[in-house]
């Protein structure tokens, strides 16, 4: 129970960004989990997969039920009131540390999670699935119920898109 | 750049840019085969058009892989296994109502408690009906059912009805003829104890100006007057007073209680 509950914790966390969101989904999936592991059949595909697809479903819902709520902050935007901070394209414009280097710092992570925040769904999970959850194409599109081929096509655009996006937004970043 | 996508530059690579597109996922995650990602490389490297996407990706890839996994907090664990714990009571009724799943397109409408509260109403008023008008429904047999009986049992109920009410308001009519009756047999007592209770003057004063001619009474009751008449006036006053039968009888008597 651990090891899923760390799982679907990331997974909620990376595509909602926020820690308290994250802690209820994964309550909620660890719930809905509980009531329905009747249904679960060991025929149709591995638990961790039904773990997945329960989590990815119940984070579409999510999505779907704040997307009014959801903030739309620019990554130009200073996270701090201060007007003297600087912002993430400045702090990201600090050519002195290489880009492995800047991205193990805090505010880079942020960053990156700002922009996964701001892609599609669609998008969004299938780079989380493939890139942070380490499932293979197979697996994803059977969470996904979408075509391989359209799961390759959504990660690779999400990955360029979400470079394009930061760079585009700090330009001397990449 | 040809528009089939193939790089004349290029000779050992015959792929074209759909065909790398289509491998870039998979080439940025290292599962291309040897030959393939042979290929990819030596297109991705000559093409001007292509080269920037996988550098995107690639990119991309790193980024996101740079994200470190998460730590859920501490409390966490014990918080879903306390609300787990929480489940199982409700967990066989939901496995319980879903013998109904299929009357709950009909039921769902019916069960808003609008509706409840319209349906107890209406069952407690065919109650209330039921109880007034004296049905049982613990005596009630199928042979009450049918029509003919149901309506012989509402004829006899709505002459039983009308007889009982028509009964109790004649009752009433009677009720206040009594006690009319009454009322004037007391009104009449108490006049004649009031006309017996009259005390007599001892001196009376005479009082030319308020004694009443015969011909001045206009009232509705001369016989009163008259009588008060003979029992206020002395005898000396009679005396006086014009000559007629009923006065001389009176006057007659006076003398002989005085001789007495």
């Amino acid at each position: 129970m651990r090891q899923y509950q760390r799982r679907i914790y990331n997974l909620c966390y990376r595509f909602t960004g926020s820690a308290d969101e994250a802690e209820d989904l994964t309550q909620e999936v660890f719930i809905k989990m509980y009531r329905s592991l009747s249904s679960y059949d060991l025929e149709r595909g591995a638990f961790v997969s039904w773990v997945t697809t329960l989590t990815r479903n119940l984070l579409v819902d999510h999505f779907r039920k704040t997307r009014q709520e959801r903030l739309t902050d620019s990554l130009d935007a200073s996270p701090t009131q201060d007007e003297d901070a600087p912002t993430p394209a400045q702090q990201l414009a600090d050519t002195k540390a290489g880009p492995e280097q800047r991205v193990q710092s805090g505010q880079t992570q942020k960053l990156v999670q700002a922009a996964l925040g701001k892609l599609s769904p669609e998008l969004r999970e299938a780079v989380i699935l493939r890139d942070l959850q380490d499932m293979d194409y197979r697996e994803i599109a059977k969470v996904l119920k979408v075509p391989e081929g359209t799961v390759k096509s959504r990660i690779n655009r999400g990955r360029t898109e979400l470079a394009r996006l930061l760079q585009r937004t700090h330009r001397q970043v990449m | 750049m040809p528009d089939q996508g193939h790089n004349p530059n290029l000779p050992n690579a015959a792929m074209t840019h759909a065909e790398f597109e289509g491998l870039l996922c998979e080439a940025v995650d290292g599962t291309l085969s040897p030959a393939d990602q042979e290929r990819f490389n030596a297109h991705g490297a000559g093409c001007d058009l292509c080269a920037p996407a996988l550098a995107f990706a690639q990119q991309g890839h790193r980024l996101v892989r740079g994200l470190p996994e998460v730590e859920p907090p501490a409390y966490l664990l014990q918080k879903i296994l306390n609300v787990t714990s929480e489940v199982p009571a409700r967990a066989p009724r939901q496995q319980e109502s879903r013998r109904w799943t299929g009357l709950r397109p009909f039921f769902g409408v019916v069960l808003q408690p609008r509706f409840g509260m319209s349906f107890a109403m209406a069952f407690f008023s065919v109650m209330l009906m039921l109880n007034v008008t004296g049905v049982k429904v613990t005596d009630l047999r199928y042979v009450d059912l049918r029509p003919a009986a149901v309506k012989s049992s509402m004829v006899r109920s709505y002459y039983e009805t009308t007889g009982r009410a028509q009964k109790y308001y004649e009752n009433l009519r009677f009720v206040y003829q009594v006690q009319s009756a009454l009322r004037d047999l007391r009104n009449a007592t108490n006049s004649d104890d009031t006309q017996q209770e009259q005390p007599q003057p001892q001196q009376p004063q005479p009082k030319p100006q308020q004694q009443r001619q015969p011909g001045d009474n206009t009232s509705e009751q001369p016989q009163q007057n008259n009588q008060r008449y003979s029992a206020e006036r002395s005898p000396m006053q009679l005396a006086a007073a014009p000559a007629s039968n009923n006065v001389h009888q009176i006057s007659f008597c006076a003398d002989d209680r005085r001789t007495a």
